[in-house]
């Protein structure tokens, strides 16, 4: 699956640097000054480099936290988010991920303990408030778990830091790991959907819903806490009758109890990544749909986006609570 | 098309003879031959020449951004035998310390290694890396002109401590590429693949042309058509006749204003992914 491993020479005796190779006895192994030798490169194709992704190993120096938007928010007072990965092993055609890098190798990032210091120092200075840490934004936070052992890194800390969350956000299925250990109960697993008849053609690699659900259904018999992501929320013609199917499909099959929260927003992304996809892949018909752009971001037209997201809201609550409610745009608690 | 620079002509001999390649009747500064798939030329040794030579193919024959571009030669190595062939995995110019990572979506057909570009002939073959005089400078002339996936190098083992470079004459030279013509093969053949993907991707919709030969735009506008002609084209699934739907427009900002409705009309009723 990985053919080939750039290490940062700074990390290459790193023991998780050591792990990580040790899963891939066949790579070649490629040391290198800075991982953005590689990966901020100009001249690169992502949509090539998708094809065969190589894996950068990393050391991350500072920034390790950043706040996070207003709308990511499932309640709480502060949020940061973190990426411990860059890139993801999916292949999401309305990924922002493929419009913000040049490169569609992995990087990892493999000084968790930084990450976790950051973490704490954060916390402890937000005193008894609670502060939300989301994992998922620049990759998918359990796809690779088995090789990132990210999981079982990270979640033991949570129990040291009860004023804080942690989402994991997925389209994965990996969660071995996770049934491995005692739920942490200030740990969120969030898995995003779209129907299935969009999601087949735009979701490559994803793991079909059936199977994502079970993996849910797993997880809230052991007891960890379920979160549901509707975002971004993909139009296509029929899309109120294709949401209700998907809405209908989970609410039915997931015990209230288990949900923490539901999420909902529409596709958009910052001008600049859309025009970036466009030109990667001008051949794909989702990016000819309708779309346009108000303050530096593209998402669909304004009626339109409006329609989803009010259809979508009412649609929802039909199945949970308000208080679990959390869509991007207030006006649709 | 894939261009393949060559220091010398030695080297190039096998290839010329393999690919079937003749020379241009153009004469510039380097010698170039061609035939439909490939275009080859003859650098001179050292990296400031490989990268003059690159240079000129880009200015003089090929500025499309999807031809792949192939440095192929000969280098040292402390160990590796005789007849070795070696995909660049890193390139590192020994004269300012940078470094290029040709990415490997492609299967390496032999062994990849790090190679490194020194000014002068390396005796002591140092470290583990490959030794030889081009790549620095073609790799990183090369990646302005098209992207990383389509540039690489590729050398064969010419001399190491036991076989000093002293002892390599031009006919053995040339051996050695021949012996290694089923790898190069191999990796042209990859590189044309890629290639063609990416000149299929970067392909203007096939009515703009036309359109643009029929009305007059402006810079911005023709940006506009063709953002609007592609989104057109996708929706109706290719199925649109550009003749017929513009004959009541008469000039260039009409064709776009209706463009536009039309786009919108049928980007409501009509995206569902391919
Ligand atoms: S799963 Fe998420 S991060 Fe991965 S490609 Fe899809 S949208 Fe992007």
């Amino acid at each position: 699956m990985i053919n080939t491993i750039y290490i940062e020479q700074e990390i290459v005796d790193h023991p998780r640097t050591l792990e990580i190779c040790a899963r891939f006895p066949d790579a070649t192994l490629i040391s290198c000054g800075h991982y953005g030798e590689i990966f901020n490169r100009k001249a690169q194709n992502f949509r090539l480099q998708k094809e065969n992704p190589a894996m950068i190993l990393a050391k991350k120096h500072n920034h390790f936290l950043h706040q996070a938007p207003p709308e990511y928010g499932i309640g709480g007072e502060y949020h940061y988010y973190f990426s411990h990965m860059l890139n993801c092993i999916y292949d999401c055609r309305y990924c922002f991920l493929q419009g913000m890098y040049r490169s569609a190798n992995y990087v990892i990032f493999v000084n968790y303990e930084d990450f976790q210091a950051a973490m704490q120092e954060k916390s402890k200075e937000h005193g008894d408030k609670t502060v939300n840490f989301y994992s998922g934004y620049d990759c998918d936070s359990l796809a690779l778990d088995p090789v990132t052992r990210f999981t079982a890194e990270f979640l033991p800390l949570f129990k040291t830091l009860p004023n804080s969350w942690l989402e994991l956000r997925t389209k994965s299925t990996q969660i071995r790991g996770l049934l491995k250990m005692e739920p942490v109960p200030n740990c969120v697993v969030a898995f995003s959907f779209i129907p299935a008849e969009p999601g087949r053609d735009l979701e490559q690699g994803v793991p079909q819903l059936e199977r994502r659900l079970e993996a849910m259904l797993k997880l809230c018999n052991r007891g960890w806490k379920l979160g549901l992501r509707f975002d971004p929320l993909i139009y296509q013609p029929g899309f109120k009758k294709l949401y209700q199917e998907l809405f209908e499909t989970i609410f039915s099959q997931l015990p209230l109890a288990a949900i923490h929260s539901v999420s909902l927003g529409v596709f958009r992304m910052p001008d600049k990544f859309f025009r970036n996809i466009v030109r990667l892949y001008p051949d794909e018909k989702f990016y000819a749909g309708p779309f346009s752009s108000q303050h530096g971001m593209t998402s669909y037209q304004r009626d339109l986006e409006q329609d989803m997201m009010s259809v979508c809201a009412t649609q929802i609550l039909e199945y949970i609570p308000k208080s679990k409610f959390f869509p991007c745009d207030d006006a649709y608690r | 098309m894939i261009n393949i620079l060559i220091a010398i002509h030695c080297e190039a001999k096998p290839l010329l003879k393999h690919f079937g390649l003749k020379g241009s009747t153009d004469h510039g500064p380097f010698r170039v031959y061609e035939s439909k798939e490939l275009r080859l030329i003859i650098s001179g040794i050292g990296k400031v020449s490989a990268a003059a030579a690159a240079s000129y193919v880009f200015a003089r024959y090929d500025r499309s951004p999807s031809s792949a571009w192939l440095n192929i030669g000969t280098a040292g190595h402390a160990a590796y035998p005789i007849g070795k062939g070696i995909l660049a995995h890193k390139i590192t110019d020994a004269g300012n310390g940078l470094s290029w990572y040709p990415p490997l979506i492609l299967k390496a057909p032999g062994q990849t290694e790090t190679v490194i570009t020194v000014d002068r002939p390396e005796l002591e073959y140092t470290g583990t890396a490959v030794y030889e005089m081009e790549a620095a400078g073609f790799y990183a002339t090369a990646s302005r002109f098209c992207t990383s996936e389509l540039i690489h190098c590729y050398k064969v083992i010419s001399d190491n401590r036991s076989r000093p470079a002293s002892l390599i004459t031009k006919d053995f030279a040339a051996s050695l590429i021949a012996e290694n013509i089923p790898e190069i093969d191999a990796l042209i053949q990859q590189l044309n693949g890629l290639a063609t993907k990416l000149s299929a991707i970067v392909e203007e919709p096939p009515p703009l042309k036309k359109m643009l030969a029929n009305w007059r735009f402006t810079t911005y506008e023709q940006y506009r058509l063709r953002h609007l002609v592609r989104r057109w084209c996708l929706l109706s699934d290719g199925n649109i006749n550009s003749d017929q739907s513009f004959t009541h427009c008469k000039t260039g900002k009409e064709v776009l204003s209706y463009l536009q409705s039309v786009v919108d009309e049928i980007s409501l009723h009509s995206v569902e992914p391919q």
